[in-house]
């Protein structure tokens, strides 16, 4: 059984020997020309278009949004104002409760 | 850009492009079929790699040689489209739902050029080179289906002529215990 199995292996391996080459489909050289001939002209801005639709293109241009995002937020930029917001920096002209009468202070002026 | 054009273009070496399509779309042919294992796909590879060499011909310089320069153009293209197709494969679903096997994934290959009482034999010993390391794979057939020497299959992968040879002994080593495996399994009285 073994020295079958040798002998069956020699042959596979064996098997290319002798093999002719195949045909390839005829008239190659008149579809490469018209494939050729069909061809668009190749623009710089189509050069251009074409790199930036690249898959890594996009992926990097999202990760720096990203990373955009990240760096406005945690840096306070984007609301510059809002850490200084508190009841004692308001100015007096907006704190109604000093400026401006009640609604039912105008409404009971009679005694 | 017109048909003169095209049979105009000449290359470093002389050769004309209707030339060098005459002269080697057979070895084109046979080396992207040996890879691919596929009819249709070698023909398209073929037209791929003569465009390419349409393409950088006017670039060529005699660096190499010009048949090893189309044999390298060959195989980068033809291991592309296998590249490809083997992610077309990975992402479909419908073949994973339907739990479809690696039998059925890969065909047998029948080589036209192989003898009638080989044929056979030499669809199990293709189905085993596609089981083989790249590299390995690629020197195997180079060597076997194209008769190229140790050391055309080393101008060609751009190797050591020693690194060629350990590629050959290792792929017909790989072979060996891939068929010992099947023929184990498989073999009958």
């Amino acid at each position: 059984m073994h020295d079958k199995i040798t002998q069956k292996i020699a042959a596979v391996m064996n098997s290319l020997d002798g093999m002719q080459p195949a045909e390839p489909q005829p008239y190659l050289l008149t579809r490469l020309k018209a494939r050729l001939e069909c061809a668009p002209e190749q623009s710089t801005w189509s050069a251009i278009t074409a790199f930036i639709k690249t898959p890594a293109v996009a992926f990097v241009s999202v990760l720096l949004l990203l990373l955009l995002n990240i760096a406005v937020f945690s840096a306070g930029g984007f609301f510059p104002g809002k850490k200084n917001i508190s009841a004692n920096n308001i100015p007096a002209k907006y704190d109604f409760t000093v400026n401006v009468s009640g609604i039912y202070d105008i409404e009971n002026q009679e005694p | 850009m017109n048909g003169g054009e095209i049979i105009s273009s000449i290359s470093a070496t002389g050769e004309n492009f209707t030339g060098i399509v005459n002269s080697r779309q057979r070895m084109v042919y046979n080396t992207a079929l040996g890879i691919v294992q596929n009819a249709e796909d070698a023909e398209d590879v073929t037209q791929e790699v003569f465009i390419k060499v349409y393409e950088k011909l006017k670039d060529f310089r005699h660096e190499a040689d010009l048949s090893t320069w189309i044999y390298r153009i060959t195989v980068t293209t033809a291991l592309d489209l296998e590249q490809q197709k083997s992610r077309q494969k990975r992402g479909g679903l419908l073949k994973r739902v339907f739990g479809m096997s690696e039998a059925e994934d890969t065909p047998q290959f029948d080589h036209p050029g192989v003898l009638l009482d080989k044929k056979e034999d030499a669809a199990v010993l293709f189905r085993a080179i596609r089981k083989l390391p790249t590299s390995q794979r690629v020197a195997f057939l180079l060597h076997k289906t194209e008769g190229l020497s140790n050391s055309e299959v080393a101008a060609v992968l751009e190797i050591s002529l020693q690194a060629a040879e350990s590629l050959q002994a290792r792929a017909r080593e790989n072979l060996r215990k891939q068929l010992a495996e099947y023929y184990t399994k498989h073999y009958k009285q």
